[in-house]
């Protein structure tokens, strides 16, 4: 239950922050995927079965405020969910560096993966350079506010009473 | 003669822990498969919401709905402090090294500053309401104004969320107009707020007509943040400079609307078609006040 709060909250701030603020700056090609790096901090630190619901939620919520399509953020979150899952089962994650760079990772995944669902690889042959700084320079952003998200989901678990990090299995 | 180390365990705790360890391990195995299985079924839930595209109304469309309308007064909200902090910062950029005798008369010079800036903002969003209005007029069609209050929520899609929903009478798949040409068509409608896909979006595409040479063609968003127009095929009379206007073809759009200007025009390196870059005449990076028509239109006979 405190898991549910503590990342519904995270949700709220970061959908209000990607929808409104990154917008009324005046950045639109350059939106950090904050909603991802919680599903990636779901995947790699809180293994269990509500953090599965909780990454469909996130994936579904950023399908609400973004695109076309329902169902298309959510299959590419969930994927990004059961890979930093895994991920976490092989590699020790409890680094905030390692977080950034499976961050990095997925949103380079999760970017081609909307480019490759939705049709748009055609475009992605033709202006290719364009295209690819675009999505590496989205990344890259992300990655570097991920330590931030981290830390901040680690300060407010402590609020709630939350381990520092779910037992590995 | 040395045990192993599993013995020098069993030693240790007595047979009790190993049978816990050995449980414990099963649980926590147990525990590893229930999370996959509940992830994958999540995965197949996802894939079938992607493969049958939920339409507005269905029962997994609510949720969307109901996001929607919760996030809508807090982005109204963050729009509305924007707005002010803007105008506050505009106002006091040229107070910066204000001196203590001064301080009076400045503070004054900054109230009327302030007073300035909220009366050239107001007036700025008159103008832009007066233009929305002669669209509208000239338009003949039922139509509401509304206030962009914010974007996408990811940099692969280019929407915007607007301030009216369905109890200004909006619906999916109605027009999205500015005062200088097309924006956009609403997706998804809550009951105070909607939002409208873009044009320079890739899933957005209208009818168009050149108007010098009167082809049709069809203009769509691309992926690396601009507007083509597709499927024109090499023999094809275009040229740059040539305006783009609706053809009222698509049953979005009414005919006339101008949707830009072509800027660039270029065989492709393979394939049949011309590559055609088109200057949009909206721009999407500054639109604070959109016409969203509230009837669609009929379809249009071509009358080429």
């Amino acid at each position: 239950m405190r898991t549910v709060v503590l990342f519904s909250v995270a949700a709220f701030v970061a959908l209000a922050i990607q929808t409104s603020l990154m917008h009324l700056l005046g950045l639109v090609t350059l939106v950090p995927d904050l909603m991802l790096v919680l599903a990636v901090n779901l995947g790699l630190r809180h293994h269990n079965l509500v953090s599965a619901i909780l990454a469909f939620a996130l994936g579904y919520a950023t399908d609400a405020f973004s695109g076309s399509r329902i169902g298309l953020n959510t299959f590419l979150v969930m994927i990004v969910f059961l890979l930093s899952y895994e991920t976490s089962r092989h590699l020790w994650v409890n680094n905030d560096a390692v977080g950034s760079i499976a961050v990095f990772l997925a949103v380079v995944f999760k970017d081609l993966g909307t480019l490759l669902l939705t049709g748009a690889m055609g475009d992605l042959r033709s202006h290719a350079a364009r295209i690819l700084a675009q999505v590496f320079a989205q990344a890259l952003l992300t990655a570097c506010l991920t330590p931030v998200v981290f830390t901040l989901l680690r300060r407010g678990g402590r609020i709630l009473g939350l381990p520092a990090m779910s037992q590995r299995e | 003669m040395t045990l192993p180390s599993s013995d020098i365990e069993r030693v240790r705790f007595g047979p009790s822990s190993a049978f816990s360890a050995a449980f414990s391990g099963r649980r926590s195995a147990a525990r590893r498969n229930r999370l996959l299985l509940i992830g994958s079924v999540l995965l197949l839930v996802s894939v079938h919401l992607l493969s049958t595209g939920v339409r507005q109304g269905d029962l997994s469309s609510r949720p969307r709905g109901i996001l929607m309308e919760v996030m809508y007064p807090f982005d109204a909200a963050m729009a509305r402090m924007a707005r002010t902090a803007r105008r506050i910062f505009r106002s006091y950029l040229d107070l910066v090294g204000v001196n203590q005798e001064n301080q009076r008369l400045k503070t004054r010079l900054s109230q009327l500053d302030l007073l300035e800036a909220r009366l050239a903002e107001m007036e700025a969003d008159n103008q832009r309401l007066s233009q929305l209005l002669e669209v509208r007029r000239a338009l003949s069609m039922n139509a509401v104004a509304a206030n962009v209050i914010g974007g996408d929520a990811t940099g692969m899609s280019r929407t915007i969320l607007v301030d009216r929903g369905e109890r200004s009478g909006l619906k999916p798949g109605l027009a999205v107009l500015s005062e200088q040409g097309v924006v956009g068509k609403l997706i998804a409608v809550s009951r105070d707020s909607s939002r409208v896909l873009l044009l320079e979006d890739h899933n957005c595409a209208a009818d168009v007509l050149d108007q010098r040479s009167r082809i049709h063609a069809i203009v769509a968003g691309a992926v690396d943040d601009g507007v083509v127009l597709k499927y024109v095929q090499r023999s094809e009379d275009v040229k740059p400079g040539d305006r783009l206007v609706t053809s009222g073809l698509d049953g979005v759009f009414p005919r006339g609307l101008l949707v830009g200007t072509i800027n660039q025009v270029r065989p492709q390196s393979s394939g049949l078609f011309l590559d055609v870059r088109v200057a949009p005449a909206a721009n999407f990076r500054q639109l604070e006040q959109v016409l969203v028509l509230t009837e669609q239109p009929a379809r249009s006979s071509d009358q080429n």
